[in-house]
């Protein structure tokens, strides 16, 4: 175990090296530099030899390889560079961002397991009959119904018809739980809903799998009750790699949380991400996306340690 | 001579008749159809709404984008079937005409985004090594990003327009589907008629194309069917963001997160219609490649 851990810690460092290059150059290959497209949304001309300086005072005229030698130097000291727009250092506000976007993750998961799961092994148990069809049919308008239309239908059959508003701002949810639960229950559903489709469809796929299996026979023959047999044998053995696919949804959350945190004013990462991007903040961009990109590659990293400690037949094999 | 003898041979070899074969594409259209209704369903949907796109100017009883400010906001009724919006478009023929934008989407970002990563996926799979090693640690760290932050990175950067939304799509797709191509063709590669390929001195652009490619054709369509729906919501999640197709292009993406959200409350037929198009459509592609894949793949058969 000891030597399967070192070995995948060994192989997210180069993984998460070339993210670092990606993000960085995805900002430079491109044309225009950071002071262009800064200045770009402001008409008045400027001096070339203001423009020089400006570049000089980020670093701008620096070769490529210092310009981002000196950018991870700083990454790894946890030193992300400074918010053009909000002139603090970018990793203060990305702070601040983390846990509004974690709450959201972490309910819209729970949500997500509590549909995904059950509807997943009823699907399963009542193969092709009108319950897996209307099961999947269900699950698969999670993940097509665009999320910013869901929930602008939603605001406004809470406002117009029960005349009700999810309080603004995001409170914490352990200094005031009942008006935390109010701003994030809606946008939390949302998500859950579209995570639910993909819980779904594998654990439909490995109960299939798994209620073929000659135990889940043997269980039966010994004369189990049907509910012991799916919950005891196979739900069990289904479980496993549908715990896998929780890395992949990290993903998902953050994609998600871009729309829904926009659109249910929530001050999380995703926001934070996209005024980024529109302000055209290179630096926090920057740093957003590193930091997503480390999360992604560590929750993958502790999905993979999981499934190997769930499923001893990983290591060895 | 010998051209001309395999020729002949292979014609011999083909001995059914268009009538045979076109009974035989029947009696297995309709066994999809009892044996997938999803499936069936959906295709059906398909074929209405590619239908739309191609005749959009028969079907749709008005010009997307004629202007009629008499009749702005009238309510769904028999001569505007879907409504108007605030400067009288006729929101049905918009919604027809938006299929053909999301079509094209669908068409444009998944054809160069899969073909990419079909072709880096067999290259990777088949050749290995070290060129493998580089293609997959490159994907592994471009999947760190989740998608809509790429593409939004992208589109931001290249100025928002139908072709940068298309060129970004295409790219988010290319990691994580090359790597499905991928392991494909791991498998395949060890199969014997390969070897056979080899032992004859087929050079290896010749496997890779000629025996390699044909067999993973099964899952790219699959691919290919699940990732138009993802294509359309993609468009239509940056256009609400502001980074999607330009107005007055009648995209749904564009006709529900513009003007459809703003004036939701007193008209919401301008967002109701495109967005449930959107949903269908999404929907149809997602059950009908799910049904392919377990037409196409008898090994996923049943699960």
């Amino acid at each position: 175990m000891q030597k399967y851990i070192i070995q995948r810690l060994m192989l997210a460092v180069p993984t998460l090296l070339l993210a670092s290059l990606v993000i960085f150059s995805l900002v430079r290959i491109l044309p225009g530099d950071v002071i262009m497209a800064t200045l770009s949304d402001q008409s008045q001309t400027i001096s070339p030899e203001r423009l020089a300086q400006m570049r000089h005072q980020l670093g701008l005229d620096k070769p490529f390889i210092t310009q981002y030698l000196s950018w991870l130097g700083g990454a790894v000291r946890g030193d992300l560079g400074k918010s053009l727009w909000a002139q603090r250092p970018a990793t203060q506000e990305l702070l601040k961002a983390l846990p509004v976007t974690a709450q959201l993750g972490v309910m819209g998961l729970i949500i997500g397991w509590l549909i995904g799961i059950p509807v997943g092994v009823i699907s399963a148990i009542r193969q092709d009959k009108p319950v897996d069809y209307v099961g999947r049919v269900i699950s698969i308008l999670g993940v097509a119904v665009p999320d910013f239309w869901i929930a602008t239908i939603i605001i406004l059959v809470l406002s117009l018809w029960f005349n009700y508003l999810p309080p603004l701002g995001s409170a914490v949810i352990w200094q005031d739980p009942a008006k935390s639960l109010q701003q994030f229950a809606w946008p939390a559903l949302i998500l859950g809903f579209r995570l639910s489709a993909v819980i779904m469809r594998m654990t439909r796929s490995t109960m299939l799998e798994v209620i073929r299996q000659d135990y889940i026979r043997t269980a039966r023959a010994k004369g189990l009750s049907e509910q012991m047999v799916i919950y005891r044998h196979a739900l069990k053995n289904a479980m496993i790699p549908v715990v896998t696919i929780v890395g992949a949804q990290v993903g998902i959350i953050v994609g998600g949380a871009v729309i829904l945190e926009t659109i249910f004013a929530l001050p999380g990462v995703g926001r934070l991400t996209f005024q980024s991007i529109t302000l055209r903040d290179y630096p926090q961009i920057q740093a957003n996306i590193l930091v997503i990109a480390t999360l992604i590659v560590f929750m993958n990293l502790v999905v993979d340690l999981a499934y190997a400690w769930l499923d001893p037949r990983i290591r060895y094999g | 001579m010998a051209l001309q003898s395999t020729t002949r041979g292979r014609a011999a070899l083909r001995t059914t008749t268009w009538g045979q074969r076109l009974r035989r594409s029947w009696t297995g259209g309709m066994s999809f159809v009892r044996r997938r209704p999803l499936g069936a369903i959906s295709a059906f949907f398909l074929l209405v709404m590619t239908f739309a796109a191609v005749f959009a100017e028969v079907i749709a009883p008005y010009g997307p984008y004629q202007i009629n400010p008499i009749d702005s906001f009238v309510g769904p009724s028999r001569s505007h079937l879907f409504g108007t919006d605030q400067i009288g478009r006729d929101v049905f023929s918009r919604v027809v005409f938006g299929s053909r934008i999301s079509l094209q989407v669908g068409i444009m970002a998944v054809g160069i985004g899969l073909t990419t990563a079909s072709f880096v996926g067999i290259l990777s799979g088949y050749i290995g090594g070290r060129f493998d090693t580089v293609m997959q640690r490159i994907s592994d760290a471009l999947q760190t990003i989740p998608g809509i932050v790429l593409a939004m990175a992208l589109v931001s950067i290249l100025q928002p327009s139908l072709t940068n939304v298309m060129f970004a799509i295409s790219f988010v797709i290319i990691p994580f589907n090359q790597r499905v191509v991928r392991s494909a063709v791991l498998s395949i590669k060890e199969n014997t008629y390969i070897e056979a390929a080899r032992a004859i001195g087929a050079s290896r652009t010749r496997i890779m194309f000629a025996h390699v490619l044909p067999n993973v054709v099964a899952p790219i369509i699959v691919l290919a069917s699940i990732l138009f729906g993802f294509a359309i919501l993609t468009e239509a999640g940056l256009s609400f963001l502001g980074l999607g197709t330009p107005p007055p292009t009648p995209s749904w993406g564009m006709m529900l997160s513009g003007e459809g959200r703003q004036f939701m409350e007193s008209a919401p037929w301008l967002s109701i219609f495109p967005g449930v198009a959107i949903t269908l459509a999404v929907l149809a592609f997602n059950l009908f490649g799910d049904a392919l894949r377990d037409a196409l793949d008898p090994r996923l058969r049943g699960t």
